[in-house]
C-alpha cells in the first residue's frame, strides 16, 4: 500500500491552514497526500460560467453540494462548495472574531458547553489567520487585539456611522476578507455586492492565496477521490480508504487529518466505526431574520463592501442566559424604495441568532457509503425566545434613529452557511469527539479540523475560528 | 337549483376563470413594465426607455428578470397587484412590497437616474443592464459613488 507521512482530507479552510503550518514546520523529507473529492474550477472559469459565456466540458461538470447527502427538511438547508477550496469560493469572508465570553458559556450563562480552550489560547492564531487572509478591520472592536488589522477598514454607510457614534466598539466595521485595498493577486473590494462570485477577485479564497501551498514538492494533491473512512487498527489510524471513478482504494497514512467540513468528518468517522456519543451528533448553524428599516430623513450612503457592519449591542449580554446571543449586520446591497425623493431612505439588517447544538440533530450513515444522512428536527427554542424579543431590542438600540417603519421577516432565512458542532471538542471523551488540539480522543493520529470541533457555535461567522484552530492544532502538534 | 341562478353561478364562475388566467398567465414583461411606469410617474422618463432596458434584457446572455424574479415571485406580484385594495389584502403583503421595489429598482439601478445622485428633475435614460458581472463596482449607494457619505 502506498504510504504517507500525513494524508489530508479536503483542500477547504480547515484543511489548508492546517497544511500551511505543518508545512512550515516540517522537513523536507516529508510526505503528504491531499484527497479532494472535487476538481480545481478556477475562478475565471467561474466568472465565464456565469456571464453565460462557454465554459470547458471539466468545468461544466463540477459537482454542488445537491444530492450529496439524505435529508428531507425544506425549512433548513445546509449548503456548501464540493471542490477545490471548498466554500472559499462562495463565501462572503465576514471575518469577526469570537468573544472571550463566547468561550466559556456554560459557566458564565449556564447553557451549552465550556470550551476547553479560551480567547487567550487562540489569540496568537487569530492574528496569524487575519495576516494570511489579509483582514481589513477598525481599531476599536469588542475583542481584545494586540495589533491593527493588516489592512484597513471598509468604510461605514451613513446610517452605521450614527450607530458606530452612539455605540462605540459595539457597532463597528465588520472585520472582513473582502480585500480593503489591493493585495498580492486580489483587488480591492468595490462595492459589487455579489459576493458569493466577487467580480474582482477581491476576497480571500485558497485558490487566490494558499494555492502555493498544494504545489510544494512534499505535497501530492488528487482530485476526484473521495474518502469513505478510516482504516483503524487497534485505535490506530493506518490510512483511508477513498474512491476514486467508482473504484475503492486504500492508501496509508501516519497521520490523517480531516478537513472536509463538519457534515463530512462526522460521516467519515461514523463509517470508521467510531462509536464516540457525540460523533455526528450537535448539527447546528446559527439562525437568522432580516429586517428593512424606512427612515423620515436619513440617506443611507457611502458604505463600502456588502455588508459594512456588526452590531454587538445585545451579543454579549445578560439575557443570553435565557436566549440566544445576537450578531447584527447591516447589508449594503443597492437595494430601494420607490417613492419619490426616499428612494435611499431604506436600511436593511439581519439579526443573526446562536443556536445551542441539539443531540438529536445529527449526522448518520446511509445506505449508500458516499452519502451521509442529515437529521434536523429543528434549532432550540433559546433562538425562538431571542426572535421574541427582537423587537423589543430593536426599540430599545435603534429608536434613536428617524425611523418611519420597520418591515420584518419574521421567518428565519433557511441558511446561515455555517455548519458546526458535529465532532465537538472538550476535554473528556464523554463531553466530546476531540481534544483542544483536534486530536480525536480515540483515535491518537486522527486530527478532526473545521467547524465541527464547535462545542458552542456563537452569534459570529465561524471560519476566522476555524482557521486559527487549524493554524493552532498544527502548531502545538508537530 | 333554478335555471336563472345556475346561470349566474355559471357565468360568475366563467369569468373568475378568465380574471384568474389573465392575472396569471399575463406577459411579467408588460406586467413589469406597467409597474415602472406607475411608481416612476414622478421622474422624467419617457417609456420608450423602459422598452429599451426589456429589450436589452431579453438580448443580454444572462436574463436579470428571470434570476431575479422566479414563478412563484411573479404570481405573487401580479397577484397582489390586482386583487389587493384599500380593505382587503392577500398575504405576504411585505414581499410584495420587496419585489415590486425589486423591480423598480432593477430599472433605475440600469439608467442614469442614481449616477445622477437621484435627481428628479433632470431626465432619465437606460444606460446599460445593471448587473455586476458586465459591469463591477456598479453600486451607486456605495463610497466610491458617495465617498463623503459615510467619512
Ligand atoms: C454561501 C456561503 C457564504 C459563507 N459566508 C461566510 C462568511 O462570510 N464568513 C464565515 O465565517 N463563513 C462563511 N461561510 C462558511 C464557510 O464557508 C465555512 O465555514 C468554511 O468553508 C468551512 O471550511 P472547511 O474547510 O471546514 O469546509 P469546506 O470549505 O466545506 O471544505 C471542505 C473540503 O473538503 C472536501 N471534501 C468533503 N468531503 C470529502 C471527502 N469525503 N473526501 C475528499 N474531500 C472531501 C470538499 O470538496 C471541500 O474541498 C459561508 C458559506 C457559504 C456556503
Amino acid at each position: 500500500m502506498e504510504k504517507f507521512d500525513l494524508v489530508i482530507v479536503g483542500t477547504g479552510f480547515g484543511a489548508s491552514f492546517f497544511l500551511k503550518k505543518y508545512l512550515e514546520k516540517s522537513p523536507p523529507s516529508r510526505k503528504v497526500l491531499v484527497l479532494e473529492r472535487g476538481i480545481m474550477f478556477p475562478h475565471a472559469e467561474r466568472l465565464k460560467e456565469r456571464r453565460r459565456e462557454k465554459i470547458a466540458e471539466e468545468y461544466a461538470k463540477a459537482g454542488s453540494y445537491i444530492g450529496t447527502y439524505e435529508y428531507h427538511n425544506s425549512d433548513k438547508t445546509w449548503v456548501f462548495e464540493p471542490n477545490f477550496g471548498g466554500s472559499s469560493n462562495c463565501w462572503t469572508g465576514c471575518t469577526p472574531r469570537f468573544l472571550p465570553n463566547d468561550f466559556k458559556m456554560k459557566s458564565l450563562y449556564g447553557v451549552g458547553q465550556d470550551w476547553p480552550i479560551g480567547y487567550t489560547d487562540i489569540a496568537p492564531y487569530y492574528d496569524e489567520a487575519e495576516e494570511i487572509m489579509m483582514i481589513g478591520g477598525p481599531a476599536l472592536t469588542p475583542f481584545p487585539r494586540n495589533k491593527p488589522y493588516p489592512l484597513p477598514p471598509q468604510k461605514l454607510s451613513s446610517v452605521d456611522k450614527l450607530l458606530a457614534n452612539r455605540y462605540r466598539e459595539l457597532y463597528i466595521s465588520q472585520p472582513t476578507a473582502r480585500a480593503t485595498i489591493p493585495v498580492g493577486i486580489r483587488n480591492g473590494c468595490c462595492s459589487s455586492g455579489v459576493c458569493e462570485l466577487c467580480p474582482v477577485d477581491s476576497k480571500f479564497t485558497i485558490e487566490n492565496t494558499l494555492s502555493s501551498i498544494f504545489k510544494d514538492p512534499r505535497v501530492t494533491l488528487r482530485y476526484n477521490t473521495t474518502v469513505l473512512s478510516l482504516i483503524i487498527e487497534n485505535n490506530n489510524a493506518k490510512g483511508v480508504i477513498y474512491q476514486k471513478e467508482g473504484k475503492n482504494l486504500e492508501v496509508g497514512g501516519d497521520i490523517i487529518a480531516l478537513g472536509g467540513n463538519a457534515i463530512f468528518n462526522a460521516h467519515i468517522l461514523l463509517a470508521s466505526g467510531d462509536k464516540s456519543y457525540y460523533t455526528g451528533r450537535g448539527l447546528s448553524d446559527q439562525r437568522g431574520t432580516f429586517a428593512t428599516f424606512y427612515f423620515h430623513d436619513l440617506d443611507n450612503l457611502g458604505g463600502s463592501s456588502s455588508i459594512t457592519a456588526n452590531g454587538y449591542m445585545f451579543y454579549d449580554v445578560e439575557s443570553r442566559k435565557n436566549y440566544s446571543g445576537c450578531i447584527i449586520e447591516s447589508f449594503n446591497e443597492p437595494i430601494i424604495r420607490s417613492e419619490p425623493g426616499k428612494w435611499r431612505k431604506i436600511a436593511k439588517f439581519k439579526f443573526i441568532f446562536e443556536d445551542l447544538p441539539n443531540d438529536n440533530n445529527r449526522v448518520l450513515l446511509s445506505n449508500d457509503p458516499l452519502k451521509p444522512k442529515l437529521e434536523y428536527n429543528g434549532h432550540d427554542k433559546y433562538v425562538d425566545k431571542a426572535m421574541d424579543h427582537l423587537e423589543e431590542n430593536i426599540q430599545k438600540y435603534f429608536s434613536f434613529l428617524p425611523i418611519e417603519k420597520i418591515e420584518f421577516d419574521n421567518y428565519f432565512q433557511k441558511s446561515e452557511f455555517h455548519i458546526c458542532a458535529t465532532t465537538r471538542m472538550g476535554n473528556e471523551q464523554k463531553d466530546s469527539v476531540i481534544d483542544k488540539n483536534l486530536i480525536h480522543h480515540q483515535y491518537r493520529n486522527v486530527f478532526v479540523l473545521g467547524s465541527g470541533a464547535f462545542p458552542t457555535i456563537t452569534p459570529a461567522n465561524p471560519t476566522l475560528t476555524l482557521s486559527a484552530l487549524s493554524l493552532m492544532s498544527a502548531d502545538k502538534s508537530f | 337549483m333554478r335555471r336563472r341562478t345556475f346561470l349566474r353561478l355559471a357565468g360568475f364562475a366563467t369569468a373568475g376563470i378568465a380574471i384568474g388566467g389573465y392575472i396569471a398567465f399575463q406577459n411579467f414583461e408588460k406586467f413589469a413594465s406597467k409597474i415602472i411606469l406607475k411608481d416612476t410617474a414622478s421622474l422624467k422618463i419617457d417609456p420608450a426607455e423602459i422598452d429599451k432596458f426589456f429589450k436589452a434584457v431579453s438580448e443580454s446572455k444572462f436574463n436579470v428578470m428571470d434570476d431575479l424574479f422566479p414563478f412563484h415571485h411573479r404570481q405573487l406580484l401580479k397577484w397582489h397587484y390586482y386583487i389587493d385594495n384599500g380593505l382587503f389584502s392577500l398575504p405576504y403583503k411585505v414581499n410584495y412590497n420587496a419585489y415590486r421595489n425589486k423591480i423598480v429598482m432593477i430599472f433605475l439601478l440600469s439608467t442614469n437616474f442614481f449616477i445622477n445622485r437621484m435627481d428628479e428633475s433632470k431626465p432619465v435614460y437606460f444606460t446599460s443592464v445593471y448587473d455586476p458581472y458586465q459591469i463591477p463596482c456598479c453600486n451607486p449607494f456605495s463610497n466610491l459613488f458617495y465617498p463623503e457619505a459615510g467619512a
